[in-house]
């Protein structure tokens, strides 16, 4: 492979990368490689820094306790209560 | 101390909840719900008390979701080697060295901080991940929403680690450009 790919890669290339920068499984090269890509495509760049607001997005509604928009109906409630109780009295 | 007479009440809604984020269907994640706590209650032997009642009866939740998952992943199983064989090249041109076709170019996002902090992107999110083929949007929930290891995620799905990258490159590419359409510009 020449310098010249080996230090310039692709689009295609340059988003997987991000993809793997955001799960922290990047190597050392591939980081460089990542690095001079985005600085010189600024749509990859678009794409980095959009996908880590996604990134964003999901931690902090992993870390918000799920909201309860949801209700059990009340019927499902009571029949479920009736199979615990009869199996513990068992 | 596990005390399964006060289960429904404290944690019915709970688990629903936890079940609908991610199989996103009222109906099934209420059988969910019903099966963890059927399951839990003969298995109560097997509860040794480090963690709460309540982190319990979820990892047992946890395991019914990736459950369903296989099982609907083995249906598509055909999908799986479709996917696999694709290399987004939809997204990027192969004859000019694997740029950005133009249509496909990501754009300025506007009022993001607006944007993110509405309850309603949510839900543009979980629609767009429905938009997903269903094999993607397992895996992706199984890493960003069950955050699951990736070795652990390959393994209950049976796939290597290149087909992983593969599948989440191909996810997030589509992703980003579904909240474009959807959300942020329109």
């Amino acid at each position: 492979m020449s310098l010249k790919r080996k230090i310039f890669i692709s689009c295609k290339d340059a988003t997987l990368l991000t993809c793997k920068k955001q799960e922290n499984a990047i190597s050392f090269k591939e980081r460089i490689q990542l690095k001079i890509h985005l600085f010189i495509c600024t749509v990859c760049a678009l794409f980095y820094k959009q996908t880590n607001l996604i990134h964003e997005q999901f931690t902090k509604m992993n870390n918000e306790s799920h909201s309860s928009s949801l209700h059990v109906d009340e019927t499902i409630k009571i029949n479920l209560q009736q199979i615990i109780d009869k199996e513990i009295e068992k | 101390m596990l005390n399964p007479k006060n289960w429904v009440a404290l944690y019915a809604d709970y688990l629903l909840n936890y079940a609908f984020f991610r199989v996103r269907d009222k109906v099934l994640a209420e059988d969910l719900m019903q099966e963890t706590f059927i399951s839990a209650l003969k298995s109560q032997h097997t509860y040794n008390g480090t963690a709460n009642e309540k982190t319990w009866l979820t990892a047992i939740l946890k395991n019914k979701i990736i459950d369903f998952y296989r099982s609907k992943l083995n249906k598509y199983s055909k999908l799986t080697d479709s996917i696999d064989n694709d290399t987004n090249n939809d997204f990027f041109n192969a004859d000019k060295n694997y740029h950005w076709f133009e249509s496909k170019q990501p754009h300025h996002w506007n009022n993001t901080d607006r944007a993110i902090e509405s309850d309603e992107f949510n839900n543009a999110l979980s629609n767009c991940m429905q938009k997903m083929p269903e094999k993607l949007a397992t895996v992706f929930s199984l890493k960003y929403i069950d955050e699951e290891a990736t070795e652990h995620i390959c393994k209950e799905v049976g796939i290597t680690s290149s087909n992983y990258w593969v599948m989440i490159h191909r996810a997030k590419l589509q992703l980003r450009e579904c909240l474009e359409k959807n959300w942020f510009n329109i």
